[in-house]
């Protein structure tokens, strides 16, 4: 199915929900041809996992109700590139297709820091490559990382003072 | 008394830099008699001030001639720099009055091209040319003998797991360990049969029950607490470190769930797997059989990958000393009932 906006301003939302909740801002859904199948935010603080992303959430919660063949006719939209860790999962649970908002520069497993979507050497017959494709949203997604990242964080032991952080509003372009 | 690295019924699976050839480079170099060296420096260090790549070579070699004459070969610059006649012409017109001094034609050698970062590494390049190594085990991995007892019980416990298995599930299992203590904290076995939950890895299981009795012991001791307030009483059971579970606390301490622990698994776990991991900030990884799609030494090395925000240290064939001849020729397990094969 090709890339239709509403789905990423649906996985926008998401992110903003794991916003308020104190969560790095990260928000997907899966959408299978034209249904949204679920939603998911990341939940590494409150689950104490730090395995609990976004696309795990809405993976379980997929699963709980449907065969995982469900996946082969299901893309997902993720408003920043997957981890290594989930790029690995989507391919293991057999997704069409991904579109993310902006890329992972540490960690992404789409062609960031690892091609794993794509990685030749990974292929069984239960780990397939898929397409994927960033830059969807990329500067709201951009900018909602950056508005948590320059927030105090009074539940650090230590909380840094962030009072002169300024929130940088220019993008440059992708390369 | 730390064990012998030649006796650990285990190797460490090194980083790319740790265990590649160093290859080679070719540079030019010229004999000169030892009296003459600093002028030849001179020469050297007006034409390049800095040289690039070159910092592990030491810049001269003795050479001691059978007549017990002793000459040095000196390192000019990498061949790279420019053409031998080029150099030949340099070196002449530097070469005269108060300079002047006898030396070889330039003559082109190889060199190590990266520096080595362990003896295994100096030991192979050292007869190219002298090297600067400074051995420096200070960070060396290192076990003793009870140590070495410990990792051994806990994997001979998970391979004897892995052979009885008859769940029809994948024969994988993890363990969680604090070394500090040698305390199981958690473990995992691969449940993707049964949940049909193509997800439910020994590795992801193990972590989520980490996660479970961390939970459970923050609950626990809220109602703890709790019923101190009421009692007003002290707890002696409540440590110093348990005293503040609030939120706050739980916030910023998640990612570091797995910190010093030490995990155990009968497989080198898959990308996803290994990478879950790093998200929990594992201590070391402990692994029985290499997988074919491996993310700690097979396909790719995540624990030592430089531009990934947290390194950990990897021991993989751990108890496989005595791999029939089978397993040497094909030493990945081929999971799956069907024949199919799987990631680990």
């Amino acid at each position: 199915m090709a890339y239709d906006p509403k789905y990423m301003a649906l996985a926008m939302e998401a992110a903003h929900v794991a916003y308020s909740s104190l969560e790095v801002p990260v928000g997907c859904v899966f959408v299978r041809n034209g249904e949204v199948l679920a939603r998911g935010g990341n939940r590494p603080n409150a689950s104490l996992n730090a395995t609990r992303h976004a696309e795990f959430e809405a993976i379980d919660e997929i699963l709980s109700s449907h065969p995982s063949s469900i996946f082969r006719e299901t893309d997902l939209y993720v408003t920043v590139e997957p981890c290594i860790m989930c790029a690995s999962a989507l391919r293991q649970i057999g997704i069409r297709k991904v579109y993310f908002g902006c890329g992972n520069d540490k960690f992404g497993g789409n062609g960031s820091v690892f091609d794993v979507n794509q990685d030749e050497r990974l292929l069984t017959p239960t780990s397939l490559p898929y397409e994927s494709e960033g830059g969807h949203r990329r500067e709201d997604a951009i900018m909602l990382l950056r508005k948590f990242y320059v927030r105090e964080n009074n539940h650090a032991p230590q909380p840094k003072k962030k009072a002169n952080r300024v929130l940088k509003t220019e993008i440059e372009s992708s390369s | 008394m730390n064990v012998d690295k030649s006796l650990w019924p285990f190797q460490q699976v090194l980083s790319d830099e740790e265990s590649r050839d160093l290859g080679t480079q070719s540079v030019y170099i010229t004999d000169i008699d030892p009296k003459k060296t600093t002028i030849l420096l001179k020469f050297i260090q007006r034409q390049w001030p800095q040289q690039q790549g070159l910092e592990h070579c030491k810049r001269i070699r003795k050479n001691l001639l059978p007549e017990g004459r002793i000459t040095l070969s000196v390192l000019l610059c990498p061949t790279s720099a420019m053409g031998e006649e080029e150099l030949e012409r340099l070196l002449n017109e530097f070469n005269v009055g108060d300079n002047a001094f006898d030396r070889s034609p330039v003559q082109a050698i190889s060199v190590p091209l990266y520096a080595p970062l362990n003896r295994t590494q100096f030991e192979s390049c050292k007869h190219l040319w002298p090297i600067i190594y400074r051995e420096d085990t200070r960070l060396d991995p290192k076990f003793n003998e009870s140590q070495i007892n410990d990792i051994t019980t806990h994997m001979q416990a998970l391979i004897t797991k892995s052979q009885n298995s008859l769940s029809g599930e994948l024969p994988v299992f993890a363990r969680v360990v604090d070394p500090s203590n040698n305390r199981i904290i958690a473990e995992g076995s691969d449940t993707r049969a049964a949940d049909k939950h193509p997800l439910h890895h020994a590795v992801m299981n193990c972590i989520d029950n980490v996660a479970l009795s961390e939970r459970d012991r923050r609950q626990s001791h809220k109602r703890k607490l709790n019923q101190t307030d009421s009692l007003s009483e002290e707890d002696p059971d409540v440590s110093s470190r348990d005293s503040t579970p609030n939120l706050e606390e739980t916030v910023e301490k998640v990612a570091y769930l797995c910190t010093g622990f030490d995990i155990y698994t009968t497989h080198e776990p898959c990308t996803m797997c290994s990478m879950a991991l790093l998200h929990s900030r594992i201590g070391r990884v402990f692994y029985h059989k290499p997988s074919r799609t491996g993310a700690l030494g097979t396909v790719y090395k995540i624990h030592s990958h430089k531009s990934l925000n947290h390194h950990f240290k990897v021991f993989g064939d751990v108890l496989r000393r005595d791999l029939s001849q089978a397993e040497a020729t094909d030493p990945y397990l081929q999971l799956g009932n069907d024949g199919n094969e799987v990631d680990a």
